[in-house]
């Protein structure tokens, strides 16, 4: 089995059904599920249900964990799942419009903060218009620093199918923020 | 790719602490409060009655007369030349 020690006795002890075993799993995996729910989502009520979704099918779904891959894949896996079903369920608004409303809530106390924060909000933006496939990508790189390898693992792709996916991400972000490459950074 | 977008993407897209209540969450499972659940029944529902009275003010308009007909029906003593209107025999 692919695990590190005490990794390995909280599965089994999750097999055996003890409750404090389930809170000490997710203790060690909780920010990292929400951040890739956030991030890909870009919605904190989304991330929530997204979260939600996903320990309640690991603690559902743990023994038939076989231990032929890492822990942490199997974890991301299930949360890239959860990420991909709730995309499905649920419509999200106009990107652009969740880029506005973006920036009506956030503050914008002097210049500097509002540039900032139309920085923030066109970064998110350009993610969001991303596809969901090249999103993901793009969120278990830059939000869990993941190495191609792992990647793949995750996404039961290859190697060069993420490395694919990176590069036409990565020519969509920059188009999308050229405007920002030449004079918006130095507001940041 | 640019160094810049390499930067603002690592930032933008940086790892973030859940909240607190996320374990409440999932120990409390059920209909969470943040899914916005289409309420698929209601439409359906509302299109089904829709339909049924279409069908049925289609079923029971009344036959279409013509202005002979509807004159002569109006006077009981002619009421038997409405008959043969009707009946073309």
């Amino acid at each position: 089995m692919v695990l590190e020690g005490s990794e390995r006795e909280l599965v089994e002890a999750c097999r055996r059904g003890e409750r404090e075993a389930f809170r000490a799993l997710f203790e060690i995996y909780r920010d990292r599920v929400y951040s890739i729910a956030l991030r890909f989502s870009g919605d904190e009520a989304a991330a929530m249900d997204i979260a939600q979704d996903t320990f309640l099918k690991l603690f559902a779904s743990i023994h038939q964990f076989r231990g032929d891959a890492a822990f942490q894949t199997w974890i991301y896996r299930l949360v890239v799942n959860s990420c991909f079903d709730h995309k499905r369920r649920t419509r999200r608004l106009v990107p652009l419009a969740a880029g506005f409303l973006a920036t009506l809530r956030a503050s914008a106390d002097s210049l500097a903060d509002l540039l900032r924060s139309e920085v923030r909000t066109s970064v998110r933006t350009a993610v969001d218009r991303l596809s969901p496939a090249l999103r993901m990508v793009i969120v278990l790189r830059y939000t869990e620093a993941l190495s191609y390898e792992e990647i793949a693992a995750v996404l039961g792709c290859s190697q060069g199918t993420v490395a694919s996916r990176l590069n036409r991400a990565h020519k969509a972000l920059g188009r999308r923020l050229s405007h920002l490459a030449n004079g918006g950074n130095r507001y940041v | 790719m640019s160094e810049w977008l390499e930067l603002e993407l690592a930032d933008r897209l940086a790892p973030v602490r859940a909240p607190e209540r996320l374990w409440h969450l999932i120990q409390t499972p059920g209909p969470s409060a943040n899914v916005r659940r289409r309420p698929i029944k209601t439409v359906l529902l509302v299109a089904a009655a829709a339909a049924a009275s279409v069908w049925v003010a289609a079923a029971w308009r009344p036959e279409t007369r013509n202005a002979q007909t509807i004159s002569l029906s109006a006077n009981p003593a002619d009421s038997h030349m409405a008959c043969r209107a009707c009946h073309a025999d």
